[in-house]
């Protein structure tokens, strides 16, 4: 089989799983629905309240939470997509074809970050556009920079939802699982109520909301600034000795050590059964 | 040399120290459609899913057109075509798109897909349903499900349950498109429990139980030697009759077996001549024939094979 065959397979992949998400109503209400309606509520609760010079208000801190919790949607998504696939027994029926599970794992990532893609432009928009949340000088730089922070967020959450597809036995339980993963580690981070206890270090989304609350709210340097840990008070907090870019770093290994181990597993959870 | 399109050799697969295949031996000839005849639990859906390359066998060899399943699976996935015993197809997506879609994954081009799924659509059917396919019928599944197989232009197509669940005119409607692929010159492996199924569209029939082969033949072939006793198929009007029926007739010397089935109906296999039997039935086994609601003698059927060779029904 050709490369240009090989992508054309991946995009095919990509492309029946985008039309299956877009075909059912459930996927809107959890992954658009919920994280906008949240975003207007903080917007009419918070918006009033100011907590620095300069007008930043507790929403314009709470929007980055929301879009944290909006990406977090992938590992529902990811869990769910490949469990359905194991439970329908499409994914038996493709492993008779020549299509390959790297095939399948790729396309279905690409649809998911394509999906989040649609997820986040529509959070954007929202929150900044029609909402009118602070970003640091209006620059447009650094809206796209935390753009691309929440988005590689947002695929490091797909490993996990790899992870529990390989151990779910129906799509109803894989959201159930993502949920009970999901909703405490956002609580846990700090990220959507504020809150200082060592155990944010361990949560995923504290490294991503950290690093777009310092660079999109605040204008810090990605590359020369260092970490403000202080995470009920991040504007007056003190820098740290710890440089920014390394919570992009802790994104990363979470992207790449999640979807490694969640492969794996599915794999042997699933080949030659 | 012939030319074979399946050949097996010692297969074998084991769960949790249960041999579901065992040292099965079988081979298949280009073109020939072949019956593999169990009951549930049997190992036939598993010696499918070997032959398919889904399930590794734990010993023993299986070449697919000459092809090992184990040092080329992917050479062999581009000449197979399954057809699961479930309904495996995206609900959420037209007949059609499921067609290109899994025709996709052969790495087809897709202006000839389109053509292709819209000529095998026709012939089965369902060229009108632009709709999800959750909004299908049983019978539009079924054929939906076949259909999926198709699409890949296999040369060797693995049936599993084609007509499982389908009403007889969809069971029909089935069939006869199995002997249309069959006289295009495809190679078909088709694993059912219905005997009727089985001797109708088979060209041999191998007959699996407890993950071995019992017997394997053509359907006549298999009748005659394995089945060559006389039936007697009695049925009483009341329930209790049947026992007392079965009580009187077993002693004879000439009776095989006698098996009662939904408390009013006997079958009786015997040796030897049909009048010797009549006369027993009128002194001592049937007193009043008022209490008969009909007695035939009938023809040995597959399943009366299965029952000789397992001593129980299919479906039992």
């Amino acid at each position: 089989m050709s490369f240009s065959q090989q992508i054309h397979i991946i995009n095919t992949i990509a492309i029946k799983n985008l039309r299956i998400k877009l075909r059912n109503y459930q996927t809107f209400l959890y992954s658009f629905g919920f994280p906008l309606l949240f975003t207007v509520l903080f917007y009419f609760i918070f918006k009033p309240i100011t907590v620095a010079s300069g007008g930043i208000t507790v929403f314009d801190l709470a929007v980055s939470g929301m879009l944290i919790y909006s990406a977090s949607f992938g590992t529902i998504n990811a869990a769910t997509s490949l469990t359905a696939e194991k439970e329908r027994l499409t994914l038996t029926r493709l492993d008779t074809t020549p299509v390959g599970r790297a095939k399948i794992f790729i396309g279905t990532l690409l649809s998911e970050s394509f999906f989040l893609i649609i997820q986040l432009i529509l959070m954007f928009c929202i929150s900044y556009g029609l909402l009118g949340a602070h970003w640091y000088d209006k620059n447009l730089y650094l809206l796209l920079l935390g753009f691309f922070i929440i988005y590689i967020f947002g695929i490091s959450t797909l490993g996990i939802g790899i992870i529990i597809s390989a151990n779910a036995k129906s799509a109803n339980a894989a959201v159930g699982f993502s949920m009970m993963y999901v909703m405490p580690i956002l609580f846990l981070s700090g990220s959507m109520i504020p809150f200082e206890n060592p155990i944010v270090y361990l949560c995923p989304p504290f490294w991503a909301n950290q690093l777009y609350q310092q660079v999109v709210i605040l204008g810090d340097d990605i590359w020369s600034d260092t970490l403000r840990l202080n995470a009920q008070n991040i504007i007056n907090a003190k820098f740290s000795t710890l440089p920014l870019w390394g919570s992009f770093i802790v994104i990363l290994i979470i992207l790449f050590v999640t979807t490694f181990i969640g492969i794996k597993l599915f794999q042997r959870k699933t080949l030659n059964q | 040399m012939i030319d074979l399109a399946i050949e097996t050799s010692n297969l074998t697969k084991i769960y949790d120290q249960i041999v579901v295949v065992d040292h099965i031996e079988i081979y298949v000839k280009r073109g020939e459609l072949v019956s593999i005849l169990g009951p549930n639990g049997a190992g036939k859906t598993t010696l499918i899913k070997i032959l398919t390359t889904v399930l590794k066998p734990d010993e023993g060899t299986a070449l697919i057109n000459g092809i090992d399943v184990l040092k080329e699976a992917s050479a062999i996935k581009s000449i197979i075509g399954t057809v699961p015993q479930d309904y495996v197809f995206y609900e959420e997506l037209s007949a059609e798109e499921n067609l290109i879609f899994f025709g996709s994954m052969h790495g087809f081009p897709k202006k000839e897909l389109e053509l292709e799924a819209k000529k095998i659509l026709k012939r089965l059917g369902l060229a009108n349903r632009k709709d999800k396919t959750r909004n299908f019928s049983g019978g539009m599944k079924r054929r939906l499900n076949i259909a999926i197989a198709l699409i890949m232009k296999p040369d060797i197509l693995f049936l599993d349950e084609p007509s499982a669940g389908l009403d007889p005119q969809a069971k029909h409607v089935v069939w006869d498109y199995i002997k249309e692929l069959k006289k295009g010159g495809k190679t078909i492996i088709l694993t059912t429990h219905d005997m009727y199924e089985a001797e109708m569209l088979s060209d041999r029939v191998l007959i699996v139980n407890n993950g071995k082969i019992l017997a394997e033949g053509a359907p006549e072939t298999l009748k005659e030697k394995y089945s060559q006793r006389n039936i007697l198929e009695v049925v009483f009007k009341q329930n209790d009759k049947a026992n007392e029926f079965k009580s009187v007739i077993e002693p004879n010397s000439f009776i095989k077996q006698v098996l009662i089935e939904d408390d009013k109906k006997v079958n009786v296999y015997f040796d030897g001549g049909i009048i010797s039997f009549i006369k027993i039935l009128q002194e001592k086994a049937i007193k009043d024939v008022t209490e008969l609601e009909s007695m035939s003698l009938r023809q040995t059927t597959l399943e009366d094979v299965f029952l000789h060779l397992t001593g129980r029904r299919l479906r039992s």
